[in-house]
């Protein structure tokens, strides 16, 4: 840092804070594990909360307003809205969080192999990577699901094969630059192997960005699942889902126009919640 | 490129014989260190000096076995290491770099980073490398307490130490400083130095220290040895180097580094333009375009790093016989 | 050379200061700053970073300000060419340019100082515009507020680049700063500081990044430019032979505060302050490099967490209960001229200690 900077240094340098202390300071990071906490609070509590199963259909009181025993209404189908919006969430919430666990994994390995060893490997992998990027990704996703059918496991796959380039990508450019740093350069020097070398002193410290994207990947999941829903090849039914929900809700806008916008609501806050968390870990996690 | 190099002797500590090393750049190949040689003894400081472009840097991560070069050989003990270094090999040289701000891993702790080392080369394990931790602590000058910490803790002067211990916990026999304080506040720059002295005279350590700092150079090496667009000018003791430099370029220096006691007193030697890039280097003595001694031969004919008369020195200069002081 | 405005009315030849006791030649005053106090916003609140610094620089001299990482030296070229950022911001003081006074802060401040007042930077790359040709950046300044015309801006530029010793000044108008080494964009940067014929030119650490052979050039060119263009250059730096290469005064920082100000030859061969004394003590000069260096002991405290009374006490050998109490003022010590002073109330003890 310049001699300005170190005169206006913000945290003095003796002072040692906390991973956890950070974390309680960022406003960002606290905003966004509140609202994500309360969602999941209520997708894991949904037995306790649903006034009804999310399934059972009711074809005495289908698209019934707001009342005591159903307080969203129900839908097309007599099903309780509520139950199924409770429902919903931990249909989406495991699918996004599943979803991107091989993309996770398996591109930051990818990344940190190609960027650390560069030469061929790098080349081939990141041409590869090009290919993948260049297609349209929806487009990708949809044909995938297409050929292998529509359900959940169809979502699982695509998005293995699909989203892995982008951690990739950005754990290859994050260690082509902790690859040449000093302490790096000093462990190699004292002999130590390249498995060491790459576990404790590349990854740990890499690996941040594919946390923060990561958060920010489950949103897009999500997003996606309730378009595939929407579309008719994601979660199929009777199995609640947001996406699902939007969709068929579209048709009673002007009836019951909180069918379609209550779980869309839904996937906004919860994108909003995980993009605050994504935005404080960047800011949490940084040495 | 030098005359025979100093004959190895059974002393020899470290061994660097015609080292080059070459790098692919986008303006054509650059030759980084052009056929360097020296040798080092136990409890002896070498201290190599120049400006950017020179080499220094390069040629002391060559040693470091951080970089192959691509010609020459770099003994230890006498035994070949140039190509391949096993682990054990890799224990006798260990660098300390520069910039105490990004050498040391920010997710380690003081402790891991110690005992990742010792652990590696089965030096010591479990309550015993507790105990080398806490020595390695005591050398460096730092308190136990320190274990704990992570870099981002520790202020500029406290990291080098650190790095220090990390460089010490291998147990190697030469240590490579590379600009060990030219990061550091001046106040701090002292007990560093002071640092690297008592383990020269504690440990017997054989010291490669790179600077751009004459005077920190003149204090604490026994031997320096001058680059200029990765060649040794000259190679001397102290008092040679210092009291009766035979190098055009040795000279400039000397004349060019800023003074406390007097304003700029002497001979003012100064160089006109700068060092050419390491890519374009001038044919001959790489030396002769901002050479005050230059004549057409200079141009044509590099001059071989060959003893000087009335002196021990060797020195890369057709006058080399030449005396400027006295 | 390039022509005068005249806009103080002063003549270019100027005897040169003399070495020994720093006072000029009867001249106005380029720069008198007097009480200047800088504070900073931190976690827990505002500190004081630069606290009550006075100096005076005659044109054509060189006055120097030392001090190590964190001293305010550079806060207090900041404040005075008013580009502090954000979290700092003057507090009190005034600042004259030519006796007369500037205002501190704000719009008002820069256009006070515009092409009065220059400064140059420790790193040159980022100082110059990567974008825009070395020409057109020493030109631009000149034509928007000298009013010249495009012909006569490019060919002040051409001069100017003569002037900072570039060789083939017309080649190198039309090259990019990425295509130079570091010293010509350092002479670059002169060129641009110079290209409004300022009286007043603001150093800091300008060399530090440089070869020892090319710093040498540099600081002979600005030795050079001061005598022939009457300027008052006020170089900032931790170097203390640096200083003394170029300074004809010399002042000592220490967590905001002067310490001891004086000629350097006074000030840098015989200190009477603890902490000058100390920092010499600390370095290896090249001429006397037998001396061990002695490190000072203590570590430099945070503006958050200053001792009262002398901050400097606590490391101090000379300490005494008194130095608590009280803030020493700069003074004069008996038997040392009396442009030397030191805030130290022991400073009696160490003049020819």
């Amino acid at each position: 840092m310049n001699a300005v900077e170190a005169e206006l240094e913000l945290e003095p340098v003796r002072r040692r804070s906390a991973l956890w202390r950070r974390a309680r300071r960022s406003p960002a990071l606290l905003a966004g594990a509140v609202i994500i906490g309360l969602i999941v609070a209520a997708a894991a509590l949904a037995p306790v909360l649903s006034p009804a199963p999310p399934n059972q259909q009711d074809l005495f009181h289908v698209l019934g307003g707001f009342s005591s025993q159903h307080p969203l209404g129900t839908d097309e189908l007599g099903r309780d809205e509520l139950s199924r919006l409770l429902y919903g969430a931990r249909t989406d919430l495991r699918v996004g969080v599943v979803a991107i666990l091989f993309p996770f994994f398996f591109g930051t390995a990818v990344g940190t192999i190609a960027g650390f060893y560069g030469g061929v490997v790098d080349a081939v992998t990141m041409r590869i990577v090009d290919v993948v990027i260049a297609f349209p990704f929806y487009v990708l996703v949809i044909g995938l699901v297409f050929v292998i059918g529509p359900g959940i496991r169809g979502i699982y796959l695509a998005f293995a094969v699909v989203d892995w380039v982008i951690y990739a990508r950005a754990i290859r450019s994050t260690t082509l630059v902790v690859r040449d740093s000093d302490y790096v350069a000093a462990a190699r020097g004292a002999g130590l192997s390249d498995l060491r070398v790459l576990t404790r002193h590349v990854l740990p410290n890499t690996v941040n960005q594919a946390i923060v994207y990561a958060m920010n990947d489950i949103v897009l999941v999500i997003v996606a699942v309730v378009t595939l829903g929407y579309l008719g090849l994601g979660v199929q039914p009777p199995t609640a889902d947001w996406g699902t929900m939007i969709s068929a809700g579209q048709d009673f806008l002007t009836t019951n126009w909180t069918l379609a916008t209550i779980p869309g609501l839904a996937v906004v806050v919860t994108g909003l919640g995980l993009s605050l968390i994504g935005d404080g870990l960047a800011t949490v996690l940084r040495p | 490129m030098s005359a025979a190099p100093e004959p190895v002797q059974a002393a020899d500590l470290l061994t660097v014989e015609e080292i080059t090393v070459r790098f692919a750049s986008k303006a054509g190949e650059l030759v980084a260190v052009e056929g360097a040689s020296f040798s080092l003894r136990h409890g002896e400081t070498l201290g190599l000096v120049g400006e950017s472009g020179c080499g220094k840097s390069t040629l002391a991560r060559c040693i470091a076995g951080l970089l192959p070069p691509d010609s020459g050989r770099i003994l230890l003990h006498g035994s070949d290491v140039t190509r391949a270094r096993a682990r054990s090999d890799r224990r006798m040289v260990q660098i300390v770099f520069q910039d105490p701000y990004s050498s040391l891993n920010p997710r380690l702790s003081v402790r891991s980073t110690l005992k990742e080392l010792l652990a590696v080369h089965g030096l010591a394990r479990g309550a015993a490398a507790e105990r080398r931790c806490r020595e390695l602590m005591a050398l460096v000058g730092l308190p136990a307490g320190a274990l704990d910490g992570y870099p981002n803790a520790f202020s500029g002067g406290q990291r080098q130490r650190i790095a220090v211990a990390r460089a010490l916990a291998v147990e190697p026999e030469v240590i490579v400083a590379d600009e060990p304080t030219s990061a550091l506040d001046v106040s701090v720059q002292a007990t560093i130095l002071a640092l690297f002295e008592s383990l020269r005279s504690q440990l017997g350590l054989g010291i490669v220290m790179i600077s751009h700092n004459l005077a920190a150079i003149r204090h604490l090496c026994d031997r320096i040895a001058v680059m200029y667009l990765g060649r040794i000018v000259e190679l001397g003791d102290r008092s040679e180097i210092f009291g009766d430099p035979r190098h055009p370029y040795t000279l400039a220096l000397l004349a060019a580094s800023p003074r406390i006691r007097q304003a700029a007193g002497g001979a003012r030697v100064r160089l006109s333009g700068e060092p050419p890039s390491p890519a374009r280097k001038p044919s001959g003595c790489h030396f002769h375009p901002r050479c005050p001694r230059a004549e057409d031969r200079c141009s044509i004919e590099s001059p071989l790093l060959a003893v000087a008369s009335d002196s021990h020195a060797l020195v890369a200069c057709h006058f080399r016989d030449e005396r400027h002081t006295g | 050379m390039i022509p005068r405005e005249g806009r103080s009315g002063r003549g270019s030849t100027r005897s040169r200061p003399d070495e020994t006791t720093g006072a000029g030649a009867p001249a106005g005053l380029a720069l008198a700053v007097e009480g200047l106090t800088v504070s900073v916003q931190r976690q827990d609140g505002r500190h004081v970073a630069v606290d009550d610094v006075s100096f005076e620089v005659v044109g054509g001299s060189a006055f120097g300000l030392v001090g190590e990482s964190g001293s305010g030296k550079s806060l207090t070229l900041r404040a005075l060419i008013s580009l502090l950022p954000p979290p700092a911001r003057v507090e009190g003081g005034s600042v004259f340019l030519h006796g007369r006074r500037l205002p501190p802060a704000g719009r008002q401040a820069r256009r006070a100082r515009r092409g009065e007042m220059a400064m140059i930077f420790q790193d040159s790359l980022s100082a110059l515009n990567p974008v825009q040709g070395i020409g057109g950046q020493i030109a631009e300044a000149p034509q928007r507020l000298l009013g010249l015309s495009r012909r006569r801006a490019w060919d002040r530029a051409i001069e100017l680049l003569r002037l900072v010793g570039i060789p083939d000044p017309a080649s190198t108008a039309h090259a990019y700063p990425h295509q130079i080494s570091g010293g010509m964009r350092q002479r670059v940067a002169i060129a641009i500081a110079l290209s409004t014929e300022p009286s007043v030119l603001l150093c800091d650490e300008p060399t530090t990044a440089l070869d020892v052979t090319v710093q040498a050039q540099i600081l002979d060119l600005l030795d050079d430019l001061r005598r022939r263009l009457d300027l008052a250059i006020v170089f900032v730096s931790h170097d203390l032979a640096v200083i003394r290469q170029l300074c004809d005064e010399t002042a000592v920082m220490y967590t905001g505060r002067l310490v001891e100000t004086g000629p350097s030859a006074s000030v840098l061969a015989e200190p009477i302050h603890p902490y000058t004394r100390g920092l010499l003590a600390a370095i290896v000069d090249l001429d006397d490099p037998v001396g061990a260096p002695t490190p000072i002991p203590g570590s430099l405290p945070d503006i958050e967490r200053l001792p009262p009374g002398c901050t400097f006490h606590p490391r101090c050998f000379l300490a005494t209960a008194e130095c608590a109490a009280t803030v020493p003022e700069l003074a004069p010590a008996a038997g040392v001229a009396e442009n030397h002073r030191s805030a130290c109330i022991h400073r009696d003890r160490l003049v020819h200690a």
